[in-house]
Parts: structure tokens; C-alpha cells; sequence
């Protein structure tokens, strides 16, 4: 009995201690999702304060909206390749760090640095870096002589869209990085000790033990990055605004513009709603693949 | 779990919770740079006299000046607030290209400032007033201080929502050394403005400098061609827009097509859409390119860049033979009363104050802009002379979408779209066609 009420009074307790993260997160967050899901079901301009019910007039449009369509595929672009190209430099860079570099704080701090940095100062400067004129990618290749590759990095549609991407991948493989070097320190040396003994090399110490203990920290880099890309928006806003003409539009930019700029509230937020979807179906079923793929 | 990953995520939750902590303290230090000196002031009252500090109010002002666009505004905050002890304001300000959506998000949240700076126009402050944001300021004996023809772009069915504080114009800005040297005279139709152009190109500089990585300044552009052209011809087009009986393909085809000559006969910046407004600005100043499209505001800018430089600003001279030349003129910013202040009074009292010639001759100076006070010119810089000379003869018209009902929708699709056709992506008439579609979406969500 008295045991009970112990555990009861617990309950209380962590209750309490959760209260607060629930109530910030229901009011903050859950409320204005679901709040949504009634927009996207009204012609509201964002401005007067009534609206019409049109049903799912908004989701129908939607379907035949050519500029929706090259968002959905700019940001799938964009997703796989900062995801893949991120943690194809992330567990690199995590080994050289788990290796004996006598340099290696400095390093990890020097690449975990632009993680921490607002994306508005990563966009702004990148900007400078791709200027066309005076820009210090383009000085640097007229310097060593490749006048030809110069180009417009951010006004060229060709170009833009992966400029963007690399500006992402320099800013977060730093943080992957730091997600896998975790990883690393978990997989027991023993396991090498004996690899080293029945003669296996690098390349199969790393096929055979590290890559498949790496799994947990793959699956969830692999769903934080995609996450982090899929929904990415001031990285874009800052440097290209989503233009020139559409080459770097995803559906966070032509939500915000639909929304706001051209006052089509409702409709923008149909966007949004799908985009909701997109997102949770995607990291949904990455988790359940890579998840069979971690050792237990 | 072992205990080295649980220090190394120890270590980044203490990052996360370093980041938040300077997130906010960075917050407050802008907020103490935006009170300016009027923080002080105030605390001398709390300790010397502590019945008066009590009833001094707070009045929020928000506006789309900041930095070194902020001009007179600190120190008429300051006069301001010198001349009434009671009142202290705090001003928040933000860069212009976000300040629109910005205050549509405050403003549907119920969380707008009690003075607000819109911009001026049908889908700006009136829309704001029609949708019952705003206080009518018509019968407030200081209101007839503004000339009847800025008072147009704040008012609406007899009901005023803002006062207009300042007059602005776009325009081409020349380069007098440039002009002189290769014997042009100031261009008054389109044939010469085309002849000036060519000519300049034959000299190996670049006739006009533009960047549209956002669109804007082509925006500008066909702000200054329009007056001349399609308003010429059709001075009700915005109300036949508006009321769904013409278009832009209609109205505007071939104004569109004469400005896209230009860029067809090598008169614009190259690949301009990977040139920002401050490189274009830039390269004008530096004197790479004899023209420049843009406001009278980025004259103290041009003139920073290179102070050797002589600078002139004409209208565009999109007109054909023997039509007037018309410039592009409005009213630039205005100061509007949340209805739903809780400090109406001291609201009121501000707006008084920004309605006195002294206040507005010392900020239309500091914006390099014209007044909008009856019977008052201002101290107008001489490279503007000439511009200011045509706007007083009456030849001018007000920036384009200060007239249309769906403003934020025609001119977003306008800068995107402009784009494609510097690309080759589309051609002036699909763009046309898209500034038309994005107009009937928004009429769809009246």
C-alpha cells in the first residue's frame, strides 16, 4: 500500500517535471500544426480576418500547380544530395578524428564550428564567396588560370541549386561527424585487437566492424539530415530567395511566398500540410529500413 | 551507452544550451541598440523623480528603415521625446524586402506596434485600413498639413489611415563625366535614349547597370517605363486591373517588349541574375556603367561609393516622339495608428509632431527625398534637380503597385518571372501571362 502510493507520488513528480515541455510543446507547436490542417481548407489571405471554407479546393489546385511540382523535385534534389554527400564526409572525418591526429580537438572544433553557425551568416557569406565579379571562388580560379569554369554560382539555374548543396554539406558534415565519432567510441577495441590477429586489413576492419556498428548513428544521421534538408528554408532565403526563376524554389521557400508575399494563406498552407506528410512518411520509413539493419 | 559518448553528449546539450544563451543575449544587445540614447534619459527620471517615471508610456514604432537607412529618425525620436517627457518611444526597424510579410504575421497575431510605418498604396496601408486595422485620422486638425496628392495613397473613402511622410522617385541616374564626354544630351524620348545607349556601348561601357538576383531592380525598371508608355495611353488601367477588365498581357506587351530590347541589344549587365542591387550599385558608381535604375534613397549610397563621382537623375524616357516625358513619383513611407493601441493619445501625439514642417523637412532630408507638406520643397540635393524639376510640373505617377488591389501578388510574380526572361527561360509574354495568373489566384482568395 504504502509502496504504492510511493510510486504514485513519483508519477506526480516526473508528471511535473514533464508538465512544462508538454504545455510549451502542445501550445506552441501541436496547436498551430492542427490549426493548419483547418487552413489549408480556407481561401484566408493571411490579412482579413474572415475567410470562406473551400473544401479541398486548395489540395486540388495543388495537384495541376506546375511550380509546386519543380519545388517537390528541387527538394528531393536537394535532399539527396546533401544527406548522401554530408555522410559520405561525415564517417571520414569522424575515423581521421578517432585516429592518433595529433591535432585532432582543434579540428574537431574547427569542423563542428559552421554547425553552430545561424544559416543566415553561413547564406551571407557564401553569397560573397559565389559573387561573380569579385567573389573569392572566381577570383581564385581566374588566378590559376580556369577562366572558363567561372560562372555565376547563385544567377545561373544550371548552377544554383548545387551551389546551395554545398553550402549545406560544408555546414553540417562537421555535425554528422560529431554523431558518428560517438558512435566510434562505442565499438570495443577488442573487436580490432582480434581482426588484427586473424590478419584482417584496414578496408576489412572497416567492412566488417566498424561500418555495421556505425548503424545506429547512420540511421539517425541519415533521418536528421533529411529532416534537417527536407524543411531547410533560411539557407535558401538568404541566398537565392528560391529564384532565379524557380531553379532553387523548394516547398519551405514557395510556402513562405505563397503565404505571405502573394497572400494566399490557405493555399500555403495546403502546401505546408502536404509537405507535413512528405516528411513524415519519409523519416518514417527510413527508420523502419535502417533500423533492421542495426546489430542488437 | 558508455560513459565517453554520454560525455560527448554532455558536451553538446551544454553547446545547444551556449547557443541559447547567446541567441538571446544578442537579442537583448539589439534592443538596447534600438532604444538609442533615450535609455538613460529614462532612468535618470526613475531615480531622481519617481511619481512622473510612473506615468510615462511606452510607444512601440516599428518601420522598414534600419541602419544607414534609419537617417533623421533617431534623433526625432529623440526631439520627440525631449518635447514630451511623458512619452518614450521605442523603435524597432527592420530591412524593407522582409518588412511586408513581417507585418502581416504581427498583425494577424494581434501583435502589431501602436505607430506602425507601412508603405503607401491600395494593398498596402489602405488594405491594412479596410480590413479595420487601422485608426481614420480625418479628423485630426494636423492631417491638412500634407498636400491633397500624397494624402491619396494613405486615404480611402474619405477616411485617411496614415500620414504621408516623404516623396520619393525612381529614375535613371547618369553619369555627367560619361554624358559630357561622349557629347550625349539628356535623352527625352525613347529613339534617344536608345541612341545615348548605343552610343555609350560603342565606347566600351556599359550602357546600364542592373542586378536582379531578386528581381527588384527590373521591377524598378519597368516602374519608370510604364508612366511614359502604357499610363500615357491608359490612364484607368490600374482600375480596369483592378476590376478584372484588362491585363497585363493587354496593357503591357509592349512596353515589356521595349524594355527586353535593351537587353537583347547588350544594354543590361550580363547574366544579371547572379548580380546583387549593391554590385550593380557598384560598378555604376565605380563608373564601369554610365546609367543606374533605382530610388532617389540610394543616393547618399552611390555617393559614399565614390564621392568624386558626378551623378545626375533623370526620368526614364520611355515616351515616344513628342509625348512628355513622365516620372515615377509616391509617396515613400507613412505612419499609421494601430486601432487597437492601448496608447492611442500618445500615438496621436507622435503623429502630430511627424506632421510639423520642421520634423518633415529634417527627415525628407535625411532620406534625400521631397515633401509632402503644402506649400514646402525642402532642401533637394542638385543631382536631383532635374527629376525634381518634371515632378513639379505635374508630369508624374505614382509607383505601379500602389494602385492595385493585388500589389503583393502581381509584383512578387513580376520579379520571379522577370528572371525567366533574362534566362531565356520564358519570354515577355509568358511573363505577362504568369503576373496575369498569380493576379486571378489572389482574386480567387479575396
Amino acid at each position: 500500500m504504502l509502496k504504492m502510493t510511493m510510486s504514485r507520488k513519483e508519477h506526480f513528480i516526473l508528471a511535473g517535471f514533464l508538465a512544462p515541455a508538454i504545455i510549451v510543446y502542445t501550445t506552441f507547436l501541436l496547436g498551430p500544426v492542427l490549426g493548419s490542417f483547418f487552413y489549408s481548407l480556407t481561401n484566408w489571405n493571411g490579412l482579413y480576418q474572415t475567410m470562406d471554407f473551400v473544401g479541398l479546393r486548395n489540395f486540388v489546385n495543388l495537384m495541376e500547380d506546375g511550380v509546386f511540382a519543380k519545388a517537390i523535385r528541387n527538394t528531393m534534389i536537394f535532399t539527396v544530395f546533401v544527406v548522401l554527400i554530408q555522410n559520405a564526409i561525415g564517417v571520414p572525418l569522424a575515423l581521421a578524428m578517432d585516429s592518433r591526429i595529433r591535432s585532432k580537438q582543434v579540428l574537431k572544433t574547427l569542423f563542428f564550428v559552421p554547425a553552430i553557425l545561424s544559416p543566415l551568416v553561413v547564406g551571407y557569406t557564401w553569397t560573397y564567396i559565389y559573387e561573380p565579379q569579385n567573389g573569392v571562388l572566381n577570383t581564385i580560379l581566374r588566378t590559376v588560370g580556369l577562366t572558363g569554369w567561372e560562372q555565376s554560382w547563385l544567377g545561373d539555374p544550371q548552377f544554383a541549386l548545387y551551389s546551395i548543396v554545398v553550402m549545406a554539406v560544408w555546414q553540417f558534415s562537421g555535425y554528422s561527424m560529431v554523431i558518428y565519432l560517438a558512435n566510434l567510441q562505442t565499438i570495443p577495441g577488442d573487436l580490432y585487437e582480434a581482426a588484427d590477429i586473424d590478419g584482417a586489413g584496414k578496408w576489412q576492419q572497416f567492412k566488417s566492424i566498424t561500418f555495421p556498428l556505425l548503424a545506429p548513428s547512420i540511421t539517425i544521421n541519415i533521418v536528421l539530415s533529411s529532416i534537417g534538408t527536407l524543411k531547410a528554408f533560411d539557407i535558401i532565403y538568404v541566398t537565392t530567395k528560391g529564384g532565379p526563376y524557380y531553379a532553387t524554389e523548394t516547398m519551405t521557400t514557395l510556402l513562405f511566398s505563397t503565404a505571405f508575399t502573394k497572400s494566399s494563406f490557405g493555399y500555403g498552407t495546403a502546401m505546408g500540410v502536404v509537405m507535413f506528410f512528405f516528411v513524415f512518411i519519409i523519416s518514417l520509413a527510413q527508420i523502419l529500413l535502417l533500423r533492421r539493419r542495426e546489430v542488437h | 551507452m558508455n560513459r565517453k559518448s554520454r560525455g560527448l553528449a554532455g558536451l553538446l546539450a551544454m553547446l545547444a544550451m551556449l547557443l541559447v544563451i547567446a541567441a538571446c543575449s544578442g537579442n537583448n544587445g539589439s534592443n538596447g541598440s534600438n532604444n538609442g540614447g533615450n535609455q538613460p534619459q529614462t532612468d535618470g527620471n526613475d531615480s531622481n523623480k519617481p511619481t512622473p517615471a510612473a506615468s510615462v508610456v511606452e510607444l512601440k514604432v516599428t518601420g522598414f528603415k534600419s541602419g544607414a537607412e534609419l537617417g533623421a529618425l533617431p534623433d526625432l525620436n529623440e526631439k520627440f521625446m525631449q518635447e514630451n517627457q511623458d512619452i518614450k518611444v521605442v523603435y524597432e526597424g527592420m530591412p524593407g524586402s522582409q518588412f511586408k510579410e513581417f507585418l502581416k504575421a504581427r498583425f494577424s497575431a494581434n501583435d502589431a506596434s501602436d505607430v506602425i510605418m507601412i508603405h503607401p498604396g491600395l494593398s498596402d496601408v489602405i488594405a491594412y485600413g479596410k480590413a479595420g486595422y487601422l485608426l481614420d485620422l480625418s479628423g485630426e486638425s494636423w492631417i491638412k498639413n500634407f498636400t491633397e496628392a500624397s494624402l491619396k495613397a494613405t486615404s480611402n473613402d474619405g477616411q485617411i489611415y496614415a500620414i504621408p511622410n516623404d516623396m520619393n522617385v525612381l529614375g535613371v541616374y547618369y553619369n555627367k563625366q560619361i554624358f559630357t564626354d561622349l557629347s550625349i544630351e539628356i535623352p527625352t524620348n525613347w529613339t534617344q535614349f536608345l541612341a545615348a545607349a548605343e552610343k555609350i556601348k560603342q565606347a566600351g561601357i556599359l550602357p546600364i547597370s542592373i542586378g536582379n538576383n531578386d528581381g527588384w531592380m527590373t521591377l524598378a525598371a519597368l516602374y519608370t517605363m510604364a508612366p511614359g508608355t502604357v499610363y500615357a495611353q491608359n490612364p484607368d488601367f490600374d482600375a480596369q486591373l483592378n476590376a478584372g477588365e484588362t491585363t497585363f498581357l493587354e496593357g503591357w506587351k509592349d512596353m515589356n517588349a521595349q524594355w527586353y530590347s535593351l537587353d537583347e541589344k547588350g544594354y543590361l549587365t550580363e547574366k544579371s541574375t547572379g548580380v546583387s542591387l549593391d554590385q550593380a550599385q557598384q560598378a555604376f558608381a565605380t563608373g564601369k556603367a554610365a546609367m543606374y535604375i533605382d530610388g532617389n534613397w540610394s543616393l547618399p549610397g552611390i555617393k559614399a561609393a565614390n564621392p568624386e563621382l558626378e551623378v545626375g537623375m533623370i526620368p526614364m524616357p520611355s515616351n515616344a516622339d513628342g509625348q512628355p516625358v513622365i516620372a515615377s513619383a509616391a509617396v515613400g513611407t507613412t505612419f499609421a495608428i494601430n486601432k487597437n493601441s492601448k496608447v492611442v493619445d500618445a500615438a496621436k501625439r507622435y503623429l502630430e509632431f511627424w506632421s510639423k514642417t520642421e520634423t518633415q523637412k529634417e527627415w525628407a532630408k535625411s532620406q534625400q527625398a521631397f515633401m509632402t507638406i503644402n506649400g514646402e520643397t525642402g532642401d533637394v540635393d542638385p543631382s536631383l534637380q532635374h527629376i525634381a524639376e518634371v515632378v513639379a510640373s505635374g508630369n508624374s505617377y505614382p509607383f505601379l503597385d500602389q494602385g492595385w488591389e493585388f500589389g503583393g501578388a502581381g509584383t512578387a510574380e513580376l520579379m520571379t518571372s522577370a528572371q525567366g526572361v533574362y534566362l531565356k527561360a520564358i519570354n515577355s509574354d509568358e511573363m505577362l501571362k504568369n503576373m496575369d495568373k498569380a493576379w486571378d489566384a489572389a482574386v480567387k482568395n479575396r
